[in-house]
């Protein structure tokens, strides 16, 4: 490693704040990222009748293969009761630590709830009569009834619907939302699009942003002018609209809105950002002498654009980076929010914001999701402001 | 300086007052109400002209005397009705631009035709006409106004008011193409023979032929004369404009007409069809700037209310006539009880359903599940007494939801595959699960329009033996990786279905859930709603889940004709091009007799379920709301067409007294006990 | 070998709303100069008289106004790009700032090996590496420089680096801009001498740009001296320091100190 950047590492990793920052940060990118195997409505591992089977990776796998009568790919949380009410076959499987897929509905066996609705029903409604046949009786202390009544059904009706609060013997560690699924499973998966976008978006826009950029401060002159005025116009252009523009045309075409294509839209109006940045640290390093004495000894363009000017810029890129993925993260889940981003049964923490806020009576939904936001936005400007103090040019002297 | 800043110091401050005065007196000061004009002053325009044919003598007259009456002889008048409007209308016009606002129903209840619909039977009862009676061709029915009639600022409703309808709504000034076209082609002509006698032409014999030429008179004293203006039409436009108002076609149209012809026949193959051309011709119009004028303007009605005052942006109130025409005629005694009838604009639904528990607004429809079992499950003024809650199953033509698969689509060709679909949607598991089990499978494509529904057909259930066998028969035979079958060619199992509401999202999502385990994977595509419709009548989906509203009578020609197949921006969702059906809807549009029809919709609705271009899905065939207790109702509650306890037909009432009461109790919070708190009525539930 | 005839270097200067041009700096005014193979020409002048834009000019890294440059029989200003590629390799240049005109980011091996590098000599790395351990040594260099950092050096080992690269090529011409104005006294005369020695062995031409008199003197054969752009004198050194003739030359030799007390500061001898 270049001297420099040990400096900078060691300085970074001095920051505890950030340090741990980056340590939560990349361990909940990793579980993110294997999400199949923390949430999922498959199995990890079946062992049926001498043979294991990890339906998890493998194809759908029939339910016919483990004994049950359907053609379809098996629900392994039902095929998990079979086997337990089997000991002697000696069939196990085992499940993910939360046993639901973004995707999964949890079905609600209503009947015991609706027996039980049933019995306190009956037995209030005894006591309010003997009460109202009681010419005695206090008027008040019925009404106090009903309502005890009316609170206690309420309770219970309550569990009858989606969305149901956490619970750690449903394993609804978050609760689920108004649909009936899990919302710690959305949480991960949502989190997982989220930052393969922002990351997506970064390398992209990066890669436009410094050719453009670089191009500009080091060719200068009249393609400088004019990328300027077309930059000016590019960025002025309301990114609501377009998106909802874009996407008509693109159905018109017969393209659904999808991951990519919300990319594509993002760069198209992203990478501007950038180039400013990148326009600007060239013109500087370009004058600088060792471009010069790189051109008096015959250096082509290319080669000072790229072994000269890019490896003394690329600090800025990398401290810019942080909050460009934050800001990514945000710009997508607002988009989402709104109703025009990502296809809508994407896990995404957009649409999560949206059905915590039409379900305010169910608190979980829109306490997880905010809770998440915050402290993944968190973890990465710590991270940012870390690695942008590691860079501080007034800390750093490049000649003695 | 000093004495400068002393002025200018105290011109600010009382400025600053003048506004927080004028904001406090906001209501006052921007309140507008009705002018009132003497029937003295209101200048009565030139008389149209009685035709020349002869009244008929040999016709059979209907009075509609005959049937039942359906309101309350304990109803009392008084009191104000407090409701609530999502938004202020951006005008008081019913037709011209930006008319077509939810508001427009509020004003439409309050203009009479010639005849009604008894909400019960559905058979005919008088409204402004007192008797009618059709020509034996059934292309003229004629009508005797009945001459208790009034508008509300006084005059007599007569003839020419029909006949100013007619040309006011013929008329360009008025800006509303639609109702341009649907009068001169729905209607003929308008023939007066006295005052209050008068026939209208149909163009040809139609089915409910009475309800057909049953119009609204448009108060012609109040709008004043038409004048004749010049106006450039299409060529083809103007002749028939020409004919319908009966005059001679010009000689030089004729030639520019010929001209025409012969330029697009001798247009050779290939070659662009000429533009055809723009002719000036004498139209009648309404005043200059007509929409501009009346944008605010408040017309006389014939109902029984008509707006009093307003505020803009804020609140409209309906005052009830207390000298209504027809206040003690048969069928309208004893209905439209409360003096008046207050829209408060509030945007927010959260916002009114607190203030109807506030008691605020009287009433609240719950009719949305997750309202009526969560939000509204257990209300405080429901336990205490004074709150009521209401779920009453109607007998109305629904709405017709339905799921369509795009035709043209080349996978979705294949029926079995569309079958397969059809049996692996679980439509009873959303309704049950996401819908908290009180919607109501829909049937078939047209329910509640009495003996016109099917009443035998069901619609295919959920059955995942079915769907596998079909999508094997379909191709569709190898699952892969992800659980989504995959026929030979490769192609998966999946498919995009478009929808407009964001809030349907968890019913199609409880959908997706169960498809998947069968291997279909359906894709939700969602958008702007405005896109989205854009989208399905450009017929750009795969898989629409939509709905249509309700007729009178059933529709089949718009969506499943094939003369609107494999074309953009209609309604034929599905592209279905069968002769047979076709053919049966030509029959059924033209047929004259209810049981010819009854029976052409009975074999459509079989044919439909056998090609199963699109699959219905739910029906509410009730409505549910939360009342006030003083807000009183008939012991039979409403009738199967009400849409709510507070509609058009106006039979409830207001129990001033009790209301007084309950709002005392309110304060000390007391309990009253009398009367049930939630009252379900299934008396018109299940078949008609 | 070089010569240099009539060259101007002149930038426009843009203003006003329109960016119009509105005048322009002669920085480089009609300057006729021939530099013979192994001897050195120094170039003095005050601070911003234009003899580095000269010296940059002369090596194409400005494009010049006007006038032509011949090296080697070749006219320079009419050279393509490749064609000037390959002209670069018997022109070089040292820099002031070694600090400046090296790459913090590449180590010393790769700093040097770059213009073998660009220019195609030496087959393969090795080859290359050891011609960069060879020069590094010539110029009096570790050989565990190669894999340094130029920031690990003081200010005279790194302009030993700069002439390691410069002579990387073994070019005819160097042009000595400022080489050793901004180190100290004791460390530029061990750089002169460098310089000195690589002449004799590589018989070497020196363009040598300063502003300092005594280093220019120590060094050269013959001395161009410039003012506003124009060179108003140039002879060859003794000459120079005896009998300027030049009003600007005379006032320009006043003001360098002397070693000789003895010796006015008219430059006569008494």
């Amino acid at each position: 490693m270049n001297p420099i950047n040990q400096q900078r590492w060691q300085r970074f990793s001095k920051n505890k704040m950030a340090m741990l920052s980056l340590k939560i940060f990349l361990a909940l990118t990793i579980i993110s990222l294997l999400s199949e195997v923390f949430f999922n409505d498959k199995a990890l591992v079946v062992y049926y009748k001498g043979e294991m089977h990890f339906p998890f990776i493998q194809n759908a796998i029939p339910a016919k293969t483990f004994g049950l009568e359907n053609e379809s790919e098996a629900n392994y949380l039902e095929l998990q009761k079979t086997f337990r009410k089997k000991p002697e076959d000696g069939n196990w499987l085992m499940m993910p630590f939360i046993p639901y897929h973004y995707r999964s509905i949890t079905k609600i066996d209503t009947e015991p709830i609706d027996l039980q609705l049933k019995k306190t029903e009956d037995f209030y409604s005894k006591q309010i009569k003997e009460l109202q046949i009681d010419p005695n009786a206090n008027k008040e202390k019925i009404y106090q009834l009903k309502l005890t009544r009316n609170q206690a059904l309420g309770k219970l009706d309550s569990q009858k619907y989606h969305p149901l609060p956490p619970s750690l013997a449903r394993k609804h560690f978050l609760g689920t939302d108004s649909t009936g699924r899990d919302i710690l499973a959305q949480l991960s998966y949502g989190y997982r699009i989220a930052i393969a976008f922002a990351i997506i978006l970064l390398i992209i826009n990066y890669i436009i942003g410094i050719a453009i950029g670089c191009a500009m401060g080091y060719l200068g002159s009249w393609y400088d002018l004019l990328m300027q005025r077309v930059i000016e116009v590019l960025s002025n252009i309301p990114f609501l609209y377009i998106i909802i523009i874009i996407a008509a045309i693109l159905r018109s075409h017969g393209f659904t809105m999808g991951f990519w294509a919300l990319v594509g839209i993002y760069v198209s109006l992203g990478w501007m950002g950038m180039t400013w940045y990148m326009r600007t640290a060239t013109l500087k390093e370009k004058s600088r002498e060792y471009v010069l004495a790189a051109r008096a000894a015959g250096a082509s363009d290319t080669r000072i654009v790229f072994k000269h000017i890019l490896p003394n810029v690329v600090s800025l890129l990398v401290t810019f980076a942080p909050f460009s993925i934050s800001g990514s993260i945000i710009g997508l889940t607002s988009l989402d929010f709104l109703g025009y981003g990502l296809p809508k049964d994407y896990p995404s923490w957009g649409s999560l914001i949206k059905l915590g806020t039409d379900n305010i009576q169910a608190p979980w939904i829109i306490t997880s999701i905010v809770c998440a936001m915050v402290l993944v936005l968190f973890l990465i400007n710590a991270v940012g402001e870390g690695i942008r103090q590691a860079f501080d040019p007034k800390k750093i002297s490049h000649f003695e | 300086m000093k004495k400068y800043l002393t002025v200018v110091g105290f011109l600010f401050f009382a400025s600053i007052l003048t506004i927080i005065l004028l904001a406090a007196r906001k209501n006052t000061f921007l309140r507008e109400t009705r002018e009132n004009i003497s029937i003295a002053d209101i200048k009565r325009p030139k008389p149209f002209p009685i035709c020349d044919e002869q009244w008929p003598t040999d016709l059979v007259w209907h009075n509609g005397m005959d049937q039942d009456i359906f309101s309350d002889p304990k109803a009392t008048k008084g009191g104000t009705w407090n409701t609530s409007l999502t938004s202020f209308p951006p005008n008081f016009r019913q037709v011209g631009p930006d008319s077509n606002s939810g508001f427009r129903g509020a004003m439409d209840d309050n203009d009479l035709g010639l005849v009604d619909v008894h909400p019960v039977t559905q058979k005919l009862i008088p409204a402004l006409a007192k008797e009618w009676a059709i020509s034996k061709d059934r292309t003229i029915v004629y009508f005797k106004i009945d001459p208790d009639a009034k508008w509300d600022d006084g005059m007599p409703v007569i003839a020419d008011d029909f006949i100013f309808r007619l040309k006011a709504m013929r008329s360009p000034g008025i800006v509303a193409p639609w109702y341009n076209q649907y009068y001169s082609t729905m209607v003929s002509d308008i023939l007066k023979f006295d005052k209050h006698k008068i026939a209208v032409k149909l163009p040809s014999p139609m089915a409910d032929t009475v309800l057909k030429a049953a119009m609204r008179p448009l108060p012609y004293h109040y709008y004043g004369e038409l004048r004749e203006i010049r106006k450039k039409y299409p060529l083809s436009r103007a002749i028939s404009y020409l004919k319908r108002d009966n005059k001679e076609v010009p000689p030089n149209i004729l030639k520019i007409k010929d001209e025409y012809e012969s330029s697009v026949t001798s247009a050779k193959e290939g070659e662009k069809t000429p533009k055809e051309p723009s002719v000036e011709i004498t139209v009648e119009d309404v005043e200059a700037n007509w929409v501009k004028n009346h944008n605010w303007k408040i017309q006389p009605r014939t109902g029984p209310y008509n707006i009093s005052s307003f505020i803009k942006g804020k609140e409209v109130t309906f005052e009830r006539n207390k000298n209504w025409w027809a206040k003690d005629k048969k069928y309208y005694k004893n209905r439209y009880n409360v003096d008046q009838i207050r829209y408060t604009v509030i945007r927010d639904t959260n916002l009114a359903f607190e203030k109807f528990k506030l008691g605020q607004l009287d009433q609240f429809a719950l009719l949305l599940p997750n309202y009526w079992h969560s939000k509204a499950k257990y209300l405080d003024p429901v336990d205490r007494g004074y709150m009521q809650k209401l779920w009453f199953y109607t007998q109305k033509p629904e709405g017709s939801s339905q799921i369509s698969f795009n035709l043209d689509h080349p996978r979705l060709k294949d029926k079995n595959l569309r079958l397969g679909i059809i049996y692996a949607l679980n439509i009873q598991n959303m309704l049950d699960t996401v819908l908290y089990g009180d919607y109501e499978r829909s049937e078939t494509f047209h329910e509640g329009y009495g003996e016109y529904s099917h009443p035998t057909l069901k619609a295919r259930r959920f059955n995942p033996q079915k769907a596998i066998e079909y999508f094997n028969k379909a191709g569709y035979t190898k699952i892969a990786r992800d659980g989504v079958r995959i026929n030979d060619k490769g192609e998966i199992l999946s498919f995009k279905i478009l929808y407009a509401a964001p809030f349907h999202t968890q019913r199609i999502l409880a959908l997706q859930n169960e498809a998947k385990k069968l291997g279909l994977h359906l894709e939700l595509d969602n958008f702007d709603t405005t896109a989205v419709f854009k989208a399905m009548l450009n017929k750009e989906h795969e898989i629409a889940w939509h709905g249509w509203g309700a007729g009178l009578r059933p529709q089949y020609r718009g969506q499943f004709h094939q003369s609107f197949a494999h074309k953009k921006q209609n309604n034929n969702l599905s592209n279905l091009d069968d002769d047979e059906v076709s053919q049966m809807i030509d029959e059924y549009r033209f047929a004259l007799d209810t049981p010819t029809r009854v029976e052409l919709a009975h074999k459509i609705e079989e044919r439909l379920f056998e090609l199963a271009p699109a699959v219905p899905t739910y029906k509410v065939p009730y409505f549910r709301q939360g009342l006030w207790r003083w807000v009183k109702y008939p012991p039979f509650i409403a009738t199967p067409s009400n849409d709510m306890i507070m509609d058009a037909y106006g039979l409830f009432w207001i129990d001033v007294e009790l209301q007084k009461e309950i709002r005392a109790k309110m304060t000390k919070k007391e309990i009253i006990y009398d009367i049930p708190p939630l009252i379900k009525n299934t008396r018109y539930k299940g078949a008609p | 070998m070089l010569n240099v005839q009539n060259l101007k270097m002149h930038f426009p200067v843009f203003g006003g709303l329109l960016r119009r041009q509105v005048a322009k700096v002669f920085a480089v005014d009609d300057v006729s100069l021939k530099v013979e193979p192994g001897e050195t020409l120094g170039l003095v002048g005050e601070s911003g008289c234009g003899k580095s834009t000269l010296g940059r000019a002369i090596l194409q890294l400005y494009k010049p106004t006007g006038g032509s440059v011949q090296f080697l029989g070749k006219e320079l200003t009419e050279l393509s790009k490749s064609q000037m590629r390959d002209a670069r390799k018997d022109i070089q240049v040292i820099l002031q700032d070694p600090g400046e005109s090296l790459n913090s980011r590449h180590t010393v091996g790769r700093i040097i090996e770059e213009p073998l590098e660009i220019h195609g000599i030496g087959k393969t790395a090795k080859d290359r590496k050891e011609r960069a351990i060879e020069l590094l040594k010539k110029v009096g260099l570790q050989e565990d420089s190669y894999n340094r950092y130029p920031h690990e050096f003081s200010g005279g080992q790194r302009q030993r680096i700069s002439i390691a690269r410069a002579i990387a090529l073994e070019p005819k011409l160097i042009i000595c801009d400022e080489a050793v104005s901004a180190l100290d006294v004791s460390i530029q005369s061990q750089i002169l001498n460098l310089l000195m020695d690589l002449q004799k062995e590589m018989n070497l031409a020196y363009i040598f740009i300063s502003h300092d008199l005594s280093v220019v003197r120590h060094v050269s054969d013959r001395i161009a001296v410039m003012y506003l752009g124009k060179i108003v004198e140039i002879t060859d050194t003794d000459t120079l320091y005896s009998d300027a003739l030049h009003p600007y030359t005379q006032a320009l030799m006043s003001a360098i100190p002397m070693p000789d007390p003895r010796r006015k500061k008219d430059g006569s001898n008494t």
